[in-house]
């Protein structure tokens, strides 16, 4: 089998770009799911006690993006050519371009340990041990013209700024607490969560300014970039190294939300109102290791050219001189914080048919970005949730979300969200790469 | 929920497959081009000194010029050595020419003596005598003249030459006193001396008891005076004819006589004369003046060009080159004491492998004309242009131009029958004639050289050509007075071609752009490219403009590839 480096390409894009999605999404309007009080820690499940399997008790994967294969790839009879292709003009690439830089961001999170304990009929407890990572890299337009379109479009020269790529993992303990209100305020339940985190490590890349000039008698590039890394080593000889595992620093955040029920007789059963900002916080990574490429290099031609001519050192040289552009230089060790980036969330559902079905608007704000969620919500058996909703926002998508649970013993669930429906045979979205997935494992007691 | 999953996992887009997908991109659009750089300027200079070494020699202006020197050939005038013009005039000395003046008679009374037996004759003799005028006519033949001499102008005389004048009163009857003489020797029609430039000399002598009323002068003379009807050039004689007068005055003073003298006298020679005796003493030739005609027989010298032509074919590589020096010049060293006006014929023969190719004859030469006993040295350029008045204009490029191996050059010393000069007598006049060939580096139009030249091209050159089409860009420059016509062939290890080949012409003097597009040949395996060859030919222009040492080639040079640069992502081991 065939083996691309366009595969490679694509896998990279696919790690390299989102905003948080929330693949638990689908369960925000079921009062038995589980673990929708990661959404709002006002949420309490009927649950009386519930243990995580380890690592399968909550985990999640996610990726967001404002492009998909189709903005790259262009099948044209039995084959398909990638944007860089000559049967792609520019035209037709630029005109499947988003208006705003490429991005792709991913993000996973797994709970190595959780439990809940209803400790009396108002308060319910949960505690849970878990790791994340996230990763965001940008792909600025800039240079994908560059590099399809070179000087035919009459540039000389191009001023790329501000591509960004990082990535970070860290371990959060959270410890949360839903207390119901109902006798203060007939309906009204409120939350909090209390996340103590600590880095694992981290990498934060910026590339300020790439600055790159080509004309008829000059090749000139500058580079003026930093690389935080928390966890890594780097040293010119060997490369980048692993610590190991090793916690870096400290962070603190907090989620707090509240629900208001509503209860009405007829057709429509009540309304439901929530909301919640989570995610208030910041972490820091400590001492970082600093890295620095600020460099130029030019080419203006072989100088003094002669039928003795080392074209071999000479072409040496100018590669190890545009080398040297990414050659990293310590620059000491700032500290590497990270703002967490808060989350609001506020719902509004109606359940009807005994609360059998239910429908629901949910609004999110995450990362800047504004998203309505319409929800179908069915309850058709005591121990089944289905959902199906779709999210309005930068990136409309698809999602379903089905949990089992009974009263006693293993509840599961399994939620998703896509963008695209359509993908290719390596399952990657061709209309965008949007898309998310969540499933757990539960013990109930 | 199942259904939802079934639906995502059945809507697959196979026209998507990562599988299918042409992994050939393209990168930078269809302007894409790099600065390759600049060559080394190929100068003029260096490349001569390298390729030819001493062959061609760097002149002060930054011109370069072969030089090729001839062995000396000598010229002498042997026979003007031995002529002897002093011969003839001896002999005509033996003939002085005299005459007598009357100047009183001896009175045969009234003479009183004195009781000492003196007496005084102051009252019976006149005291002043008009002497009138006397010529006498002579003639003076010298026969052995120059046999090459065409007319005669004129001869001068040694210093030594002179006119011995003897006046004298034979027989004079005075015993005291004084007679002076003041005679007027017109020696006009024979001689110039510095002393009367007219000829016409003016002496006056005492004649004196002490003297024995008899006196000699000597007159210097210089130059011998003839009509241009005297010399026969058939028998080579100067047959002149001429007088001698003589005028003047006597003064007597203190005029006594003896009694023995007066009676022998009186009774004897009673009439006292003047007598003048002119004498022509020492006569001898310096120099005769005339038209000559004087022919030395042809010498033969040769420039050997062998180094030249062989060294540079050799060195350039190319058997049919057409040389085209332009303004080639021969330079004739003369060393020459000839004052006789004198020019050379000379022919040039050109041989190639001892063939005559060509041949140039009837070159006419003047030689520089030496002031009688000077020896000059002189340069006589001879070439197409001339630079100076004394340059003789011959355009022998052509010989030049067929690239022989050596140029035979054959002298023959001629003097000029109308023009006049003047020969020193005893003198051996000579010349020393070395010539030689200078070839500048300066080419005409017909100049057509090829050069070749192959390079090994490296793998990578031909793996880059399978995927994409490059196309040199550039400038070349080139100052030199030579249109350079390039061509090139690219081939495999075995000599077949696999690209179009390549023309290219770079203008003289001046920038040409460039432009050589490498297209590769239908279904050729361009992949194993594996050398180039390199043809350049060497045109020559109108502009004759030497070459100089500063003139270079330079080439500014740009890689573009048309269509941007392709690559594929298929990794290697995956085929």
């Amino acid at each position: 089998m065939k083996r691309y480096s366009l595969t490679v390409l694509l896998a990279l894009l696919a790690f390299t770009a989102l905003v948080p999605a929330q693949p638990l999404r689908g369960s925000y309007f079921f009062e038995t799911s589980l673990l929708r009080s990661k959404l709002n820690p006002a949420f309490a499940p009927q649950t009386d006690l519930y243990i995580s399997v380890p690592v399968a008790g909550y985990a999640s994967a996610e990726m967001l993006s404002n492009v998909g294969l189709g903005n790259f790839l262009f099948p044209e009879g039995d084959k398909t050519y990638t944007f860089l292709n000559d049967h792609v003009d520019e035209a037709t690439f630029y005109g499947k371009l988003p208006e705003k830089d490429p991005y792709l961001t991913a993000r996973f999170e797994t709970d190595l340990l959780g439990a809940g304990y209803r400790l009396n009929d108002k308060l319910f407890l949960s505690a849970g041990l878990s790791v994340s990572g996230y990763g965001h890299a940008d792909i600025p337009r800039e240079l994908l013209r560059f590099a399809k379109t070179g000087r035919s479009g009459g540039s000389q020269s191009w001023m790329i700024e501000g591509p960004h790529a990082s990535f970070l993992t860290y371990a959060t303990f959270s410890a949360g607490c839903s207390y119901d209100l109902d006798d203060l305020v007939p309906g009204l339940r409120v939350g909090g969560r209390l996340r103590l985190m600590t880095g694992l490590n981290a990498a934060n890349a910026t590339l300020h300014m790439l600055d790159v000039q080509m004309n008829d008698d000059r090749l000139a590039a500058t580079v003026r970039g930093i690389l935080d890394l928390s966890g890594f080593s780097y040293t010119p000889e060997g490369g980048f190294r692993s610590d190991g595992f090793r916690l870096h620093g400290l962070g603190a955040a907090f989620d707090l939300g509240a629900e208001y029920r509503l209860r009405f007789d007829g057709f429509v059963n009540g309304l439901n109102l929530s909301a919640s900002i989570a995610n208030v916080g910041k972490l820091s990574f400590g001492k970082a290791n600093r890295l620095k490429a600020e460099h130029s290099a030019s080419f203006e031609g072989f100088q003094d050219i002669s039928a003795d001519f080392d074209f071999a050192s000479a072409l040496e040289k100018v590669t190890s001189d545009f080398s040297e552009l990414v050659t990293l230089e310590s620059d000491g060790t700032p500290d590497l914080r990270y703002i967490m980036s808060p989350e609001i969330f506020a719902g509004a559902e109606v359940p009807f048919l005994n609360e059998m079905l239910s429908v629901g608007l949910l609004y999110n704000r995450s990362m800047d970005k504004n998203q309505m969620t319409v929800a179908f919500n069915a309850t058709p058996l005591e121990w089944l949730n289905l959902n199906a909703h779709y999210t309005f926002g930068p990136v409309g998508r698809m999602g379903f979300y089905a949990e089992y649970i009974p009263k006693k013993y293993v509840g599961f669930f399994l939620g998703f969200e896509k963008a695209s429906w359509k993908t290719n045979k390596q399952l990657l979205g061709i209309r965008n790469f949007t898309e998310s997935v969540c499933l757990g494992l539960n013990v109930l007691l | 929920m199942l259904c939802a999953l079934a639906a995502a996992s059945s809507c697959v887009d196979p026209a998507y497959d990562l599988n299918r997908t042409d992994p050939a991109v393209t990168l930078g659009g269809d302007d894409l081009t790099f600065p390759l750089g600049t060559t080394r300027q190929l100068k003029v200079g260096d490349m001569i000194t390298d390729r030819f070494g001493s062959l061609f020699v760097r002149e002060d202006d930054g011109t370069f010029t072969a030089h090729y020197t001839a062995d000396p050939v000598d010229f002498v005038f042997a026979g003007l050595k031995d002529y002897d013009g002093a011969r003839p005039f001896r002999k005509y000395c033996n003939f002085p020419i005299s005459t007598a003046f009357s100047l009183f008679r001896t009175p045969a009374s009234g003479v009183s003596f004195d009781p000492d037996g003196t007496a005084d004759l102051s009252g019976l003799l006149p005291a002043t005598i008009n002497l009138g005028t006397k010529s006498r006519g002579t003639t003076l033949n010298i026969p052995r003249m120059p046999d090459q001499l065409l007319g005669l102008e004129s001869i001068t005389l040694t210093r030594e030459s002179i006119v011995r004048v003897t006046f004298a009163i034979p027989n004079c009857v005075l015993t005291d006193g004084t007679v002076t003489a003041t005679v007027n020797v017109d020696l006009s029609q024979f001689f110039e001396s510095e002393d009367c430039v007219d000829g016409i000399l003016t002496v006056v002598v005492p004649l004196t008891k002490e003297n024995g009323y008899s006196s000699t002068i000597d007159i210097p003379l210089r130059t011998l005076k003839f009509s241009s009807g005297d010399y026969d050039v058939k028998t080579h004689t100067l047959n002149m004819e001429a007088r001698l007068g003589f005028n003047g005055s006597v003064a007597v003073s203190g005029a006594r006589t003896s009694r023995a003298r007066y009676e022998s006298i009186v009774s004897s020679n009673p009439l006292q004369q003047l007598q003048v005796t002119a004498e022509l003493r020492d006569l001898t030739c310096e120099s005769i003046r005339g038209r000559y005609d004087y022919k030395i027989a042809q010498l033969q010298t040769s420039v050997d060009l062998t180094n030249l032509t062989g060294q540079v074919l050799d060195r350039i590589g190319d058997k049919d080159a057409v040389f085209d020096f332009d303004d080639p010049e021969i330079i004739l060293n003369v060393e020459s004491n000839i004052s006789v006006p004198t020019y050379a014929l000379v022919k040039l023969t050109a041989l190639k492998k001892r063939a005559k190719v060509a041949v140039m004859d009837s070159i006419v030469v003047p030689f520089p004309i030496a002031e009688p006993g000077e020896t000059l040295h002189k340069q006589i350029r001879l070439a197409k242009t001339a630079k100076s008045p004394e340059d003789v204009v011959l355009d022998f490029t052509e010989l030049v131009r067929i690239a022989p191996d050596q140029i035979v050059v054959d002298i023959e010393g001629l003097t000029y029958h109308d023009q006049a000069g003047e020969v020193r007598v005893g003198v051996v006049y000579e010349a020393h004639v070395t010539p030689r060939v200078n070839i500048p580096l300066a080419f005409g139009p017909a100049l057509q050289l090829t050069m070749r030249d192959t390079l090994t091209l490296p793998d990578t050159f031909g793996n880059l050509l399978q995927d994409n089409r490059l196309t040199l860009l550039g400038e070349m420059t080139n100052t030199l007075p030579l249109q350079l016509e390039f061509n090139m062939e690219m081939t495999d290890a075995a000599g077949n071609r696999l690209l179009e080949p390549v023309d290219a012409t770079i203008a003289a003097g001046g920038t040409s752009p460039l432009s050589v597009p490498l297209v590769p040949l239908a279904d050729a395996p361009v992949g194993k490219l594996s050398k180039a060859f390199l043809t350049f030919k060497v045109k020559g222009t109108k502009d004759n403009r030497p070459v100089k040492a500063d003139d270079y080639i330079q080439a500014a040079l740009r890689v573009k590839v048309p269509g941007g640069y392709h690559l594929s992502l298929q990794n290697d081991d995956a085929q």
